[in-house]
């Protein structure tokens, strides 16, 4: 099949089926994959843009590492929950799968570049005092968040409705999708939380990886420190 | 489809109104026809022209809104708004047209590039259009009152009602099979607002002549720019109130 990504943006159904029929073979892969890296790479550099060059270029480098190297870490337990289930679904298959659905929110992703760029060169002052560059973060933050989450909506219910067309009608579809969506969410996280920075914090130098980023995990930090501080009402 | 002229019946995919001869100006078609919008754009043929005139529509339209704006400020800001409004409206939709394309496809309509930029000018098109039969209620009102803050609630609000007759339009788009799905559209709508929003930021003031040049500089966003104008308001009224009160014997 040629030209994936663009198969999957304007005809999915025909992704499905030749998926389903097996025609897909491992050289397939790479379409999806040099589309997800170099979007990836495209939105990074917007995403740290507005702290420094040099923090645009490692955030360039760094978001295709954590969109693979998460498909990577639960491409096996991706495997097994759904042989479990009764998906009747190839490694290969439970690979593609997770591929096409990335593939979709990365072109969500494309196509709001524009946004966030206009977003970053418009709404972000370069100097300011500490409160002003606070706002200025927080609404770069809140607008990347925004733009993440409705190409994850969009990548997973691709994945969802993709998951009904290639399983065995004796899966059920709903619960493998809670286990698939599960896994990339936990590891995702710990992954990002490895990874960063990626936006950037105004009030910390530019770095490739922070000096602590193996010192404890994403969870620990949410139990320990982002929960009780919400629960004593930000004191 | 393609070849449908006045007197044939209507496809299977339309909704079984009265055809509207192809020759007939695309800006009345989309005034009083808007459901033939969608078997134009179907079409194809002439896609780009007609798009165009549905631009350029929308830049007049706009650029008349922004005079009945201008009046707030003054004959200058009347000449900066009579260009400023038309380019925000422009450069927004040029931002939103890769979400516009992407969107309606990953939603299940794929439509062609230059069909989503007929799509995207109908829109503007139609916003401009309303935005066009209330300016002389804005203009009524930037002559006769001297608070921004009121103005800036009446041009939102006048502005969000043009911006839901637009997406009302898309939505009795949906006879036509092209735009069953409309999911993506909706999602792209919200996205236009934002960038809309910014977009006037971008370009403020809007209501008052900059101090220098032809915007303020520095960046900003919405949410801080509309609160300031707010606050500056609430600052100056208590400015005067305590000077009132000192001036009393």
């Amino acid at each position: 099949m040629k030209n994936i990504p663009l198969t999957l943006l304007r005809d999915r159904d025909r992704f499905w089926e030749a998926l389903r029929l097996q025609e897909l073979g491992w050289q397939d892969i790479l379409g999806p994959a040099v589309f997800v890296v170099c979007v990836c790479s495209v939105y990074g550099a917007v995403l740290a843009g507005w702290r420094s060059p040099l923090l645009s270029l490692y955030v360039a480098l760094k978001l295709p590492v954590l969109f693979l190297g998460t498909i990577v870490i639960v491409a096996v337990f991706n495997w097994i929950t759904a042989s479990f289930l009764g998906a009747d679904l190839s490694f290969r298959a439970t690979v593609f799968v997770v591929f096409a659905a990335m593939t979709i929110g990365c072109w969500i992703m494309l196509s709001l570049v524009p946004v966030a760029l206009f977003f970053l060169l418009s709404g972000m002052p370069d100097v300011g005092t500490n409160e002003e560059l606070r706002y200025a973060h927080n609404a770069i933050l809140t607008t990347h968040i925004v733009i993440l989450a409705l190409a994850g909506i969009a990548g997973n219910a691709a994945l969802f409705k993709g998951l009904r067309h290639v399983v065995n009608h004796r899966c059920s579809v709903p619960v493998l999708f809670l286990f698939w969506l599960s896994a990339f969410a936990f590891v995702g996280c710990q992954m990002s939380w490895i990874l960063r920075p990626f936006v950037g914090s105004p009030f910390y130098s530019v770095a490739f990886m922070r000096p602590d980023c193996l010192d404890r995990n994403f969870y620990e930090f949410v139990f320990t420190e982002v929960l009780p501080f919400l629960i004593m009402g930000g004191r | 489809m393609s070849d449908r002229s006045n007197n044939t019946p209507c496809p299977p995919g339309s909704d079984g109104r009265e055809d509207v001869p192809v020759t007939e100006n695309i800006v009345t078609v989309l005034l009083k026809s808007t459901h033939q919008v969608g078997d134009i754009i179907a079409r194809q043929a002439g896609l780009f022209n007609s798009a165009l005139v549905l631009l350029a529509t929308a830049l007049v339209c706009h650029g008349v809104f922004g005079v009945a704006i201008g009046f707030f400020g003054g004959w200058q800001v009347v000449a900066m708004d009579l260009v400023k409004v038309p380019l925000v409206a422009v450069c927004s939709l040029f931002i939103c047209f890769p979400s516009l394309y992407v969107f309606t496809c990953v939603a299940g309509a794929p439509l062609t590039l230059v069909q989503t930029f007929m799509l995207g000018c109908s829109c503007l098109a139609m916003i401009g259009l309303l935005l066009v039969g209330l300016a002389p209620v804005v203009w009524l009102f930037a002559v006769s009152t001297d608070s921004p803050p009121f103005m800036v609630i009446l041009t939102l609000l006048i502005w969000l009602i043009a911006v839901s007759f637009s997406a009302r339009f898309v939505a009795r788009l949906k006879s036509h099979a092209l735009f069953k799905k409309r999911t993506g559209t909706r999602l792209w709508f919200f996205i236009l607002m934002i960038v809309t929003l910014q977009m006037t930021t971008f370009m403020r003031p809007m209501l008052s002549a900059p101090d220098k040049g032809w915007r303020s500089p520095g960046k900003k966003f919405f949410l801080s720019h509309f609160s300031s104008t707010f606050e500056h308001k609430a600052r100056t009224d208590l400015i005067k109130s305590s000077e009132h009160i000192k001036s009393r014997p």
